[in-house]
């Protein structure tokens, strides 16, 4: 039965999506006249290999130096709030706080008064391929650092780092001589996703991507709008999978050429390193985390009630609730629509995580599986663009969940799979003893112990949901507009103001959710129900 | 009294052999009683009871007869057995307060005043009756054991089963909570099955020594 649910899980939510997609790839040209028009191609093409290369590497440095601090448990917590605000609200909320009339210069000009106009050559420009590297970075670190922390668990690492500081070495060189080679490999598959995150996201450089030309994502995006008879949509998305193979091996290189150096390393370096300054980037990292996130929001929600407001003043001069007023009655039939996607796909993807976990669980078989990942390691414009081409742009309802429900699923099962696997069987036979069947003990011990877990699968779910732009916008064809939608299509057309009421919005969703129900300590939460 | 009769487990080897874990022509233990299993480890001592207990032995082969009060119970599943069982650590149900795990262990047949009532009764004879709505993980080692043997018996067990259940304590409560242990059992009049790796530990009844077989 077990066995029977699982195999359908992963027969509907990865194998199906992969054959759904695939006959756009080979048959969208009708025949004639699919020619690479490489002035199109060339400037985005080389722009995103150069930024996916340079995001995925400082997420990489900057995430392991920060996990040296945060290690294997600690602010979890503010790690999975940071990271179920959706990204285009972050982005929204981080252009208000660091563009060249943002707060972050009126602050400047305030305390300094150095910026009496917006400074011409500001770094962070609006719309740049420097601003959309800085959002990037920042909602790909918490991912990183959640798996991080779900491997360092299962490594007895502190022994090694405390062994090495015996033998001499300084705590800092042990973590990257001695833990990081084997954390690595354990990081493979989630930098893989990071790689094809940053090459495929469509939504955020939208709003702060560079315009003329776009990254190769957006160009797509733009093609696709085209429909012109040489089809270069899907000419970007073969550049699109060819970028990713070729990444992909880039990564692979990457991973394995590590070792060796960090052999040379051990051999020929000193065992403390004679710089005495550190650099404590993870000490403050869960704090500025959180701070930014909150700044995020304030940004938001004091944007969408300003008024006017001149450059060199911190505050608005005016505050006026007439934007919420008139806005109202047109957002809240949006956040029904997003809502009830979301809890009904999170709802779909949670049951479907736990049925394939379940299964796993029983045939103790513990390690973390590739196939139900994998819809992170395709680009989701890929993917999408077959399902469309195959089933049209008006299917609305069922498709659209599906669709929901593929992207969600790989991160309840990210996230429900170290506790779900490791729990004993030892307390479904204590409460059989007790005179409980199997399926009763599942029900009233297993379920109930995993509740927090499930809690947390269920609200990473909701904000994955809430998040999808791409999905919702081509398969309903524009039908069924969500606060995601909606934010986008605002926010990019430049209106930032009212862009952030929408964004504030779409924040909140998913804030709500947490609060509900990761808000309070549950009581299980200090316990480990592993052996 | 529970019996169990010419039981032999033995364990799948990669070479399609198998290899005898364990042998037990013979052995019953009346009511009160408390049959004590020792041996090294590697002896089958867990084997032997998990497989009393009915759990499913993967990748073992056994055979052999099970019963308890007259009645043949090695084809039942877990909670149809009516054996308790003890173990000798984490036995509290972590996400559930004392009385929720007492009340747990309850049989259906009673209702909700009943099973307040027998509850309530149950941690006034252990005098933990001000630990009602503690989590286990706020309780001594030694309170543990004491609720954990209690809800044992709430369940009303015909035979209980424990794995080492004092070795997680230290030395001086040792002895008294064994004692304790024992008492219980002899009052309820039900067969006990002890493994332990420890002698001072064992009942007054049969004693197995597993360590043998291989010699």
């Amino acid at each position: 039965m077990v066995r029977a649910l699982s195999v359908a899980v992963l027969l509907i939510l990865v194998v199906m999506p992969l054959l759904a997609a695939l006959p756009a790839l080979f048959f969208a040209g009708q025949g004639a006249g699919i020619r690479a028009n490489w002035s199109l191609w060339l400037v985005p093409v080389s722009q995103t290999v150069l930024l996916t290369i340079s995001v995925t590497l400082l997420v990489l440095l900057s995430g392991l130096a920060i996990a040296r601090h945060i290690g294997d448990s600690r602010g979890f917590a503010v790690i999975s709030v940071l990271l179920s605000t959706p990204h285009v609200a972050f982005a929204v909320g981080i252009m208000l706080l660091l563009s060249p009339s943002g707060y972050l210069t009126r602050l400047v000009h305030t305390l300094l008064h150095t910026l009496p106009t917006p400074p011409a050559g500001w770094p962070l420009p609006e719309k740049s391929v420097l601003t959309l590297a800085i959002v990037l970075l920042l909602k790909e670190i918490p991912f990183l650092l959640l798996i991080a922390s779900t491997q360092l668990r299962q490594l007895p690492y502190q022994q090694w780092l405390l062994q090495a500081q015996s033998l001499g070495w300084s705590a800092r060189r042990a973590w990257w001589l001695l833990v990081v080679p084997a954390l690595l490999p354990r990081l493979k598959l989630a930098l893989a996703a990071i790689v094809i995150y940053t090459l495929s996201v469509v939504d955020i450089p939208l709003l702060l991507g560079p315009n003329m030309p776009g990254v190769l994502a957006t160009v797509v995006y733009q093609q696709h709008y085209k429909w012109s008879a040489d089809n270069q949509a899907v000419i970007g998305v073969w550049w699109l999978l060819l970028l990713s193979a070729v990444l992909f091996l880039l990564l692979q290189g990457l991973l394995s050429g590590y070792p060796p150096l960090v052999r040379l390393a051990r051999n020929h370096w000193q065992k403390t390193s004679r710089w005495r300054w550190h650099l404590s980037a993870g000490m403050g990292f869960l704090q500025v985390g959180a701070g930014l996130s909150l700044l995020v929001l304030a940004a938001l929600l004091m944007e969408s009630f300003a008024g006017a407001r001149f450059y060199p003043a911190l505050w608005p001069q005016q505050w006026q609730a007439s934007r919420w007023l008139t806005e109202w009655p047109y957002i809240w039939p949006l956040l029904l629509t997003s809502g009830w996607l979301a809890l009904i796909s999170a709802a779909l993807a949670t049951a479907a995580a736990i049925a394939v976990l379940e299964h796993q669980r029983r045939t103790k078989n513990r390690s973390m599986h590739w196939l139900p990942l994998l819809m992170l390691f395709i680009p989701q414009l890929v993917l999408v663009l077959g399902w469309q081409k195959l089933a049209g742009a008006g299917s609305s309802g069922p498709m659209l969940i599906w669709s929901h429900v593929v992207f969600c699923f790989p991160y309840t099962y990210l996230v429900l799979h170290g506790a779900w696997v490791n729990v004993s069987d030892r307390w479904l036979y204590q409460a059989q003893s007790l005179g409980y069947s199997y399926r009763q003990a599942w029900w009233q011990v297993l379920l109930p112990m995993l509740k927090h877990a499930v809690f947390s699968a269920f609200a990473v779910a909701f904000s994955v949901s809430i998040a999808q732009y791409l999905p919702t916008l081509w398969l309903a064809g524009g039908t069924l507009p969500t606060i995601t939608t909606e934010a986008v299509s605002i926010a990019s057309g430049g209106d930032w103001r009212l862009a952030s009421l929408y964004a504030l919005m779409q924040a909140l969703l998913p804030l709500v959710m947490f609060t509900l129900l990761l808000g309070r300590k549950t009581k299980q939460q200090a316990i480990d129900v592993a052996h | 009294m529970l019996r169990i009769k010419s039981l032999r487990i033995s364990q799948h080897q990669q070479t399609s052999q198998q290899t005898l874990l364990l042998a037990l022509p013979q052995l019953t233990i009346n009511g009160g009683e408390i049959a004590t299993l020792i041996g090294p480890s590697g002896s089958g001592k867990t084997t032997l009871l998990r497989w009393v207990l009915g759990e499913p032995l993967v990748g073992f082969e056994q055979q052999g007869e099970l019963w308890l009060n007259d009645q043949r119970i090695d084809h039942y599943p877990i909670h149809q057995r009516k054996i308790g069982l003890l173990y000798q650590k984490g036995d509290l149900f972590p996400h559930l307060s004392v009385k929720e795990n007492l009340l747990f262990a309850l049989p259906r047949k009673y209702n909700k005043q009943q099973k307040q009532q027998r509850s309530e009764q149950a941690l006034a004879t252990i005098e933990l009756t001000s630990k009602r709505n503690a989590m286990p993980h706020q309780l001594s080692g030694g309170e543990q054991s004491r609720i954990a043997l209690i809800r044992s018996l709430l369940a009303e067990p015909e035979a209980l089963l424990l794995d080492e259940p004092f070795s997680a304590l230290d030395t001086g409560l040792r002895a008294s909570i064994r004692q304790w242990t024992f008492a219980q059992i002899k009052q309820r009049n039900i067969p006990a099955l002890l493994v332990t790796h420890d002698e001072f530990d064992h009942g007054d009844g049969p004693i197995i020594n597993l360590g043998n077989q291989h010699a």
